[in-house]
């Protein structure tokens, strides 16, 4: 299976040859590409800005998984160091505008 | 002077040339003695040092960056009644790096062995890492109050107590893998990021820009960050021109090379090492709006951080 990430356009499998899968991260830049004319003189500059709506498919650090279920350390109120354990949904990083199969 | 015996042995200036003789052993001298120790036939005590209450419990803790694969706990414990009981346990653990924690109940008696090991044909050093503890108390509020063992699991390898050993899974060769990366859009830049609990060591990778017939001198950089900061950054050390094709490869500890602009090669340094979320990326001065690179094509070495 192909996705296209709607944040950048880029395309990718996620299931890697290996079996292990890809996570998949935008490029952070959106590039305004500068112009030349026909004899090679730059006629606009090029501009990169941030992109704001970036897909990061990586899992979110701090989870775990507790006899299969999904968990996150969270800490007793009052205490400095002492945590527990609660069920939390598993989350990538951001999901940008999303992803869809092209293939 | 050869005595008569010698020359007849078999080989040598006084036998025949080229003949072996056939090796000549004294027979054994046996040694034999009384035992010093004396050992019960009945009552016997117990092999085992690691004595359990029924409130023990075993913690296996596993990180794994492949799915769908069984794991086996299998041990034997010998029960106060004398009996030694044995006991299997299979578990499923997520595919994505994250730690996954299980708890075995035990019954008292002594401990005498625990393996941890997964049959999937293909597993891989560096793909599946365990840790075994002895816990009181089943769940993660127990106490862990004797690390057992911590192996990386293979197909050949088992995590094991008490033959086992206590090692990282930093320690020795990681995974090596070839990763096919995302296809960019047109005009934009090829970005890959270290997944998180995986480190890498990046050994080597290939694409190709194509170059639109937009006019314009593209000089394509290869560098990696942290995720925010670049601490490394390598030129092309020519430009590719309209309606070109460069392949570019890189890997490590080279002079960056070129030739007419068909092929070229890049450089990182020597044990580039990449922590969860560092990235190698292209970065191309006066990249065009219809220029494409190709998804790159690289080879790492990849441990499982196991935080």
């Amino acid at each position: 299976m192909i996705l296209r990430c709607n944040s950048c356009g880029g395309t990718y499998s996620p299931i890697q040859r290996d079996g292990l899968a890809y996570y998949h991260q935008c490029s952070p830049e959106i590039i305004e590409h500068a112009t030349f004319d026909a004899a090679g003189k730059q006629t606009s500059p090029e501009k990169r800005k941030e992109r704001t709506d970036v897909r990061d498919e990586r899992i979110a650090p701090g989870v775990f998984y507790l006899e299969g279920k999904s968990h996150r350390n969270v800490l007793v109120p009052g205490e400095r160091a002492v945590f527990t354990a609660e069920p939390a949904e598993l989350k990538i990083v951001s999901y940008g505008k999303g992803c869809e199969p092209v293939g | 002077m050869a005595t008569q015996a010698e020359r007849n042995q078999g080989a040598g200036a006084y036998s025949t040339p080229g003949v072996e003789t056939a090796t000549k052993t004294q027979p054994d001298a046996i040694i034999t003695g009384s035992p010093i120790v004396g050992f019960k036939v009945q009552h016997v005590d117990p092999p085992a040092a690691l004595y359990v209450l029924s409130n023990y419990a075993l913690r296996l803790f596993v990180w794994s960056s492949i799915s769908n694969f069984t794991l086996t706990v299998e041990g034997r414990i010998l029960r106060s009644d004398g009996v030694v009981s044995q006991f299997r346990h299979q578990i499923v653990p997520t595919g994505n790096r994250a730690l996954n924690q299980f708890f075995f109940g035990l019954t008292e008696g002594f401990l005498l062995s625990v393996s941890v090991g997964g049959n999937t044909p293909g597993l891989t050093r560096g793909q599946v890492y365990c840790e075994l503890a002895l816990n009181i108390s089943l769940g993660t509020n127990g106490i862990a109050v004797q690390e057992l063992a911590a192996e990386n699991i293979t197909g050949a390898c088992s995590l094991s107590w008490p033959t086992g050993r206590m090692i990282s899974a930093l320690e020795g060769p990681g995974n090596i893998r070839s990763v096919t990366g995302t296809t960019p859009a047109a005009g934009a830049e090829i970005s890959e990021v270290v997944p998180t609990n995986a480190r890498w060591r990046l050994i080597a990778a290939r694409f190709t820009l194509i170059a639109s017939a937009a006019v314009a001198n593209r000089t394509t950089h290869i560098q990696v960050d942290d995720g925010v900061n670049p601490y490394w950054v390598s030129t092309f050390i020519l430009t590719q021109t309209a309606s070109s094709t460069v392949v570019f490869s890189a890997t490590q500890g080279i002079t960056p090379q070129a030739d007419t602009g068909i092929f070229a090669t890049l450089s990182w340094p020597a044990g580039l090492y990449m922590m969860p979320g560092h990235r190698w990326r292209t970065n191309t001065a006066n990249l065009q709006a219809a220029d494409q690179y190709s998804a790159p094509q690289y080879l790492l070495e990849e441990w499982l951080e196991t935080t």
